[in-house]
């Protein structure tokens, strides 16, 4: 079994405030990997260092070494762009665009272009026809199983979804630019049951294509659907191992706390 | 215990409903003020109706009220004058309000932003009358100078002048409110468009503008109506000769400066006295017709994310 994420020596700040202290985990290519923790413990922070969210975050520091693929992404000479392309990422609340769901979709490939070239990047050369974004969109969509609920209603706003169709609607934009590894932080903690049975059904089958870490409060949902669980508090990585030996057999008394809700 | 609980819930509604009721009034009166002003202006020009000829009022292009065989009320060349520094002044301020908007929203550092956008704010509170002045003075002179003898503008006074300073009044209000726009576009909407490898402009220009776009042309439409309804600047600054001109470096007269400079020296009701109120009708108008474009705009942006 291959890696996909190495991460070593990860410390984040915000400020003064440590986030993150020395993380060292090695997440596989093609499982599911859950990252567990009490609020605040840092889950976010970790998998937003992954596509480089934090970024964004003026005053958030971030030192050690991610690779993914075997590529430093925080090197310098790394494109940030080609970061986020290769690492999609799914949010707590769906955030679909203010666009019909087409667009929606389409929005990210039309713009990136098909060539792998980047330095054709927004040029004319490497546009998607339109038979073939539409054939993306389409292919998207039915990866993402949500195809046969919207394939009437591509032109009518993102906005008319129910809740859970809208974050399968934003699992499918992530896959429309071809990632190799989709990060999800809490996706299911807007939905219900039903609408959160279908999106572990679509991870659990997405992982034969992809690299899938989610983050969750939900210990169930961790023990259905991953294989390997992390267990982070207060910005340390405490455990990680298989999903079941910390569910069954936890090596930490921490771990063992958090897991049976005696966690002060 | 008891009894005393009672008596705060009791004294609780007191208060509510006497806010309720102080804030009814206030709200009943504004809407009277605003009732008022329209009854004042319409009953006033009502007589302009019978006693000046309603065509050439709309379609004449001699403003001539003080001829003393014929006076002509055309307010066309008066109409053209508003509608040319409006017109000039929106084309100067959009685009420096819109790059204002996108830079403070989406590029300056935070710090920076902390402290400009107040001091755009205030820059809106700038007397216009000095902003008149500044344009009466110095603008003038500048504009007459700079390019001569090459070129010079056809009056020394001029619409152009006028437009320029509107601009400068128009520019804050807009960076102020569409800001606000921006601003309230959802942050999960930039992060996703971030998190798909879009840059930062891509994601300005393609998720961050259309989704505040109602706000923005809500912020423009209020800041023409400001330029439509401004009074000071132009009169201070466009040579106030109400001759139909459709060259903006010519001397003109809007509407709002032909009420502020007559008014005081026509003789009450007359017919070029209650033609005055018509143009104000005409103005009012106008500025009702820009706001209730704004607002419609504007409630569109907010039922969008709710
Ligand atoms: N943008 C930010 N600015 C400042 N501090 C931040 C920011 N994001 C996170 N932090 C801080 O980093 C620490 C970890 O936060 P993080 O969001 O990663 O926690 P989390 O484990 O995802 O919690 P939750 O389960 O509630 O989502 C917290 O102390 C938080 O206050
Ligand atoms: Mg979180």
């Amino acid at each position: 079994m291959s890696e996909s994420i190495f991460v070593k020596d990860l410390n984040v700040w915000f400020d003064k405030n440590h986030a993150l202290k020395d993380v060292n985990i090695t997440i596989p290519k093609n499982e599911i990997t859950a990252i567990i923790g009490p609020s605040g413990c840092g889950k976010s922070t970790f998998i937003r260092c992954i596509n480089r969210m934090n970024d964004l975050v003026t005053k958030c520091k971030v030192t050690g070494e991610v690779k993914v693929d075997g590529q430093d992404i925080y090197d310098k000479d790394v494109d940030v762009v080609e970061v986020r392309k290769n690492i999609g990422m799914v949010f707590q609340k769906p955030n679909p665009f203010p666009k019909s769901i087409f667009e929606n979709i389409a929005y990210a490939p039309r713009i990136h272009g098909k060539d792998e070239d980047k330095s054709l990047r927004g040029t004319k050369v490497s546009k998607y026809s339109k038979k073939e974004l539409s054939d993306l969109v389409e292919r998207s969509l039915r990866r993402a199983a949500l195809w046969g609920e919207v394939k009437d209603r591509m032109e009518k706003s993102a906005y008319e979804l129910s809740g859970g169709q809208q974050q399968r609607l934003c699992i499918a934009r992530a896959l429309a630019v071809d990632p190799q590894v989709i990060l999800f932080d809490e996706p299911c903690s807007a939905l219900d049951p039903i609408a959160t049975a279908k999106i572990e059904d679509l991870l659990v089958d997405l992982k034969k294509d992809y690299t899938v870490v989610i983050v969750t409060h939900n210990m169930q949902q961790a023990a259905r659907v991953a294989d390997k669980t992390a267990f982070f508090y207060l910005g340390e990585l405490i455990e990680f191992s298989e999903t079941k030996k910390i569910f069954e057999s936890p090596g930490e008394k921490l771990t063992e706390q958090y897991i049976t809700g005696r966690m002060g | 215990m008891a009894h005393k609980r009672r008596m705060t819930a009791k004294r609780r509604r007191f208060y509510d409903s006497s806010i309720f009721v102080i804030l009814s009034i206030v709200s009943v009166f504004a809407i009277l003020v605003l009732v008022a002003v329209a009854a004042f202006l319409l009953i006033n020009s009502i007589p302009a109706f019978t006693q000046v000829n309603q065509w050439g009022f709309f379609t004449g292009t001699v403003w001539d009220p003080t001829n003393p065989i014929e006076p002509l009320y055309g307010m066309v060349p008066l109409l053209v004058s508003t509608l040319i520094v409006t017109f000039v002044s929106a084309l100067i301020a959009i685009p420096i309000g819109l790059g204002a908007t996108i830079y403070l929203a989406e590029i300056a550092h935070p710090k920076i932003r902390k402290v400009m956008k107040p001091a755009v704010e205030v820059l809106a509170g700038i007397p216009s009358v000095v902003l008149g002045f500044f344009a009466l003075t110095v603008f003038a002179k500048f504009m007459w100078e700079a390019f001569a003898p090459a070129w010079r503008p056809s009056d020394y006074l001029n619409l152009f002048n006028g437009a320029v300073f509107l601009a400068i009044m128009m520019v804050p209000i807009m960076v102020s409110l569409s800001e606000d726009a921006v601003n309230s576009v959802p942050r999960s909407l930039k992060e996703a468009s971030m998190a798909l490898g879009m840059t930062r402009w891509e994601t300005v220009w393609k998720v961050i503008i259309p989704a505040a776009r109602p706000g923005i042309v809500a912020a423009v439409m209020l800041s023409i109506g400001r330029a439509v309804g401004e009074t000071m600047v132009v009169v201070m600054a466009t040579g106030s000769s109400p001759q139909l001109t459709f060259d903006p470096f010519s001397s003109g007269q809007p509407i709002t400066s032909t009420i502020a400079i007559e008014m005081g020296e026509v003789a009450a009701n007359t017919p070029h006295y209650y033609v005055l109120f018509e143009l104000g009708l005409v103005l009012f108008a106008i500025t009702f017709a820009l706001n209730y474009v704004a607002d419609w705009a504007m409630r569109r942006h907010t039922e969008r994310y709710q």
